[in-house]
């Protein structure tokens, strides 16, 4: 896909290429469009996730100037304590920063005002972007650009990033500020008696010599707010003088430093708003109806069953319907190498191994996959996650979590890794560790296209259903096990972001993303994945595996023992059980396996809980380090064990 | 009385905020300090409260039970926002 922004030609100064790189900013709170306006900036050079969680970077090239353009968590506050957003601090105060894009919801302009007024401080030119220009339009909302860029010294434009609007005018700002015409802005003045200590603390920290990238003002202010904001500054001497200022401050203010600070630059951002924004229309927008119905203490509920049941209605209808398009082609395809099974047989088990690996990827994965990152593209689009979390909370305090927690869980939905980093959104590390440690047992993409295509194929969409809520009991209990040996949760605080239309074509974009990322690297190991499974089964060396699996999947759960050696191609990617079960079972369709409606149902339990896969396992070490990651893992096998067991005397029982 | 106890639909003056440092940094990441005016408006018996300023319709935060019992609030006025 080619970014349009990006090829617009721009007069080379004097005909040379600059080559020292600068680096461009995006920061801003949390869905305001900062990835929006990354993918358009760098050739949708993105990742595939839809919440960022993580500091992305790319480069990119504008008038003929190499820049790397920076995509950073939200943040609420350069002060914040959320993990997320000090992985944001942390970049901008260790990299030198040449020009920050602000951007702000313009729905919740004085939100993001707040956290320009700290921006100021820097020292860098910034640009404001206000987005979401569309719904602010909805909403009657009309701002003055031009005084808020007179008032805060930095230019400011409206625009829609996720129509491409007003992008070409963004790009021409950037392309000012490479002509050195964007001037740094003023930096925000507090009251006088604060501005004093400010002057003293500026003086404090020049004289430390330390390696300042933006204007020691910033750090003074910073410090005033958490003295152990620069840990280099922390000597027995200037931790005196900085405790002192702190009590003065305190005393005159009868206020915390940092409260008093935050406080105002609230009041500043309000009456900014104030000043600028002009209600054309006090009428209530459809969403916000909307919102008081999906909001209700009652039908809240009612409307969160429904979401969730058309969700995985149409993901199955859907899924049903790619699947058939695909299937004869990819069987027409199957056909013409199958003689060489009696001439070649090693070329025929390569080849074919191969064939398979494309089919489950293609004709199996693909179809479910496309749907489920579609709708939940589009669903988080509109803000309702958040409506989700409040009507959850109350729930989710049972099992010793708060509402928040339930973010990574449906993130956990497409993949468990993106929600794996999510946990970072948790403020409370004791509710991060019990997150994460619940997160493996949410079906992933990968897990329900195995419950979906195999309940598809033999047993109906009764048993989905059912494997489904076990799982959220199973969850439930789980969580609250772990509460009671964890204790400590800590409440919930939480913005409820206005409800947005979706946009059909961002959300489009980020499925092709997707798509793009799982064509690119699942597909490759599925592909490798079949051609060993090929090679294993030609030499016939799979019965180690299936010996080393049997006291479990033939002893206790009555399956055949020949899928044992699918459990290891699963860790690797859940999405190869499927096609390595009918590759060892040798069928060519899933309707044609050897197993009955009892052992398909045991068998997706046992796949669906039984260990993490290897991109979870190495996430769950790096973010939590070995000894989470390990006993996660050897708790799910654990946890898999006994619920397919449970499973296996319930459905005996039923069909006797 | 807590923000609680408080009665919803009607502006909400935030007197004091019985926590510590940690939580009231929390609270101004959201613009929760005291004195300001604040509507609560939708506080079930089961679930967090949900608020929104006064000022400021489109921002609405959500609070868990806990917090909000550590909210202090008093009647602003007895003029009824509907």
């Amino acid at each position: 896909m080619k970014n349009q922004y990006n090829n617009i030609q721009i007069s080379n100064i004097g005909n040379q290429i600059d080559t020292t790189q600068k680096t461009i900013a995006i920061l801003g709170p949390p869905q305001s469009g900062k990835s929006t306006i990354f993918r358009l900036l760098t050739d949708f050079k993105s990742h595939g996730y839809d919440a960022t969680f993580e500091v992305t970077e790319a480069e990119t090239k504008i008038k003929n100037k190499k820049i790397k353009i920076v995509d950073l968590p939200g943040i609420q506050s350069l002060s914040s304590s959320q993990f997320s957003e000090k992985i944001a601090i942390n970049y901008l105060l260790k990299n030198k920063i040449d020009l920050i894009i602000n951007m702000i919801d313009s729905t919740n302009l004085v939100r993001g005002l707040k956290l320009t007024t700290e921006l100021l401080d820097l020292g860098i030119p910034v640009i404001i972007c206000l987005n979401f220009q569309d719904e602010a339009q909805k909403r009657g909302i009309i701002i003055n650009e031009e005084i808020l860029s007179n008032e805060l010294g930095c230019p400011t434009i409206s625009l829609t990033a996720r129509s491409g609007n007003r992008m070409k005018e963004l790009v021409n700002l950037i392309e000012k500020f490479f002509d050195s015409n964007c001037s740094i802005p003023k930096p925000f003045q507090y009251t006088q008696n604060i501005e004093r200590y400010i002057n003293s603390l500026e003086k404090l920290i020049l004289k430390a010599n330390i390696k300042l990238y933006y204007n020691p003002r910033f750090y003074a202010v910073k410090t005033i707010e958490d003295p152990t904001y620069i840990p280099e500054l922390s000597q027995p001497q200037t931790n005196k003088i900085i405790n002192e200022i702190e009590d003065k401050i305190s005393q005159e203010l009868n206020q915390e430093p940092f409260e008093f600070i935050s406080h105002i630059r609230h009041i500043y951002a309000t009456e900014l708003a104030n000043n600028v924004i002009r209600i054309s229309k006090n009428k209530v927008p459809f969403q916000d109806r909307m919102d008081t119905l999906i909001s209700h203490p009652i039908f809240g509920y009612i409307a969160f069953i429904a979401v969730l049941l058309l969700f995985f209605v149409c993901i199955f209808l859907v899924g049903n319907f790619l699947a058939s398009l695909i299937d004869p082609i990819l069987a027409r395809i199957g056909s013409t190498f199958a003689p060489l099974e009696k001439s070649s047989p090693f070329l025929w088990a390569s080849i074919n191994g191969a064939y398979q690996g494309i089919l489950g990827a293609l004709g199996i994965v693909l179809p479910y996959f496309l749907p489920l990152v579609l709708f939940t593209s589009l669903l988080e689009e509109t803000g309702y996650m958040s409506r989700v979390v409040l009507l959850i909370d109350g729930l989710m305090h049972k099992i010793g979590l708060h509402g928040k927690s339930i973010l990574p869980f449906m993130l956990g939905m497409g993949c468990s890794v993106p929600a794996l980093y999510a946990t970072r959104m948790l403020e409370n590390p004791r509710d991060r560790v019990i997150t994460a440690i619940l997160i493996p047992f949410i079906p992933c993409s990968a897990r329900l296209t195995v419950i979906f295509a195999l309940s598809a194929a033999l047993t109906g969409p009764f048993w989905a259903v059912i494997i489904l809520l076990y799982i959220i009991l199973l969850v439930g209990i789980i969580g609250k096990i772990l509460s009671v040996i964890m204790p400590g949760s800590s409440g919930l605080i939480m913005e409820i972001v206005p409800l947005k239309f979706p946009s059909f074509k961002n959300s489009l974009i980020k499925t092709w993303i997707k798509i793009k990322d799982f064509l690119g690297d699942a597909l490759i190991f599925l592909i490798l994945g079949g051609i060993i499974l090929g090679w294993v089964e030609y030499f016939n060396i799979s019965s180690i595996f299936d010996t080393a699996f049997s006291p479990i999947i033939s002893g206790l759960l009555d399956l055949p023992e020949k899928i044992g050696s699918t459990l290891v191609f699963g860790f690797l990617r859940k999405e190869l059980i499927l096609v390595m079960t009918y590759q060892t079972l040798g069928v060519s369709t899933l309707s044609n396996l050897p197993m009955t409606i009892t052992q398909v149902v045991v068998f997706i339990v046992f796949v669906c809980l039984y260990f993490p896969c290897l991109s979870t396992f190495i996430v769950l070490w790096k973010e939590f380090k070995w000894k989470i990651a390990i006993s996660s893992a050897l708790f799910s096998l654990l946890i898999a064990t006994i619920s397919s067991f449970i499973f296996k005397i319930i459905l005996n029982l039923i069909y006797i | 009385m807590t923000l609680l106890q408080a009665p919803e639909n009607v502006p909400l003056k935030i007197t004091e905020l019985r926590s510590g440092i940690g939580l009231k940094k929390q609270l101004s990441t959201i613009d929760l300090y005291t004195s300001e005016i604040i509507i609560k408006l939708k506080g079930a018996r089961f679930g967090p409260i949900l608020i929104q300023k006064l000022k400021e319709r489109n921002e609405r935060f959500a609070i868990g039970r806990g917090i909000a019992d550590k909210i202090i609030v008093e009647l602003y006025n007895e003029k009824s926002i509907q």
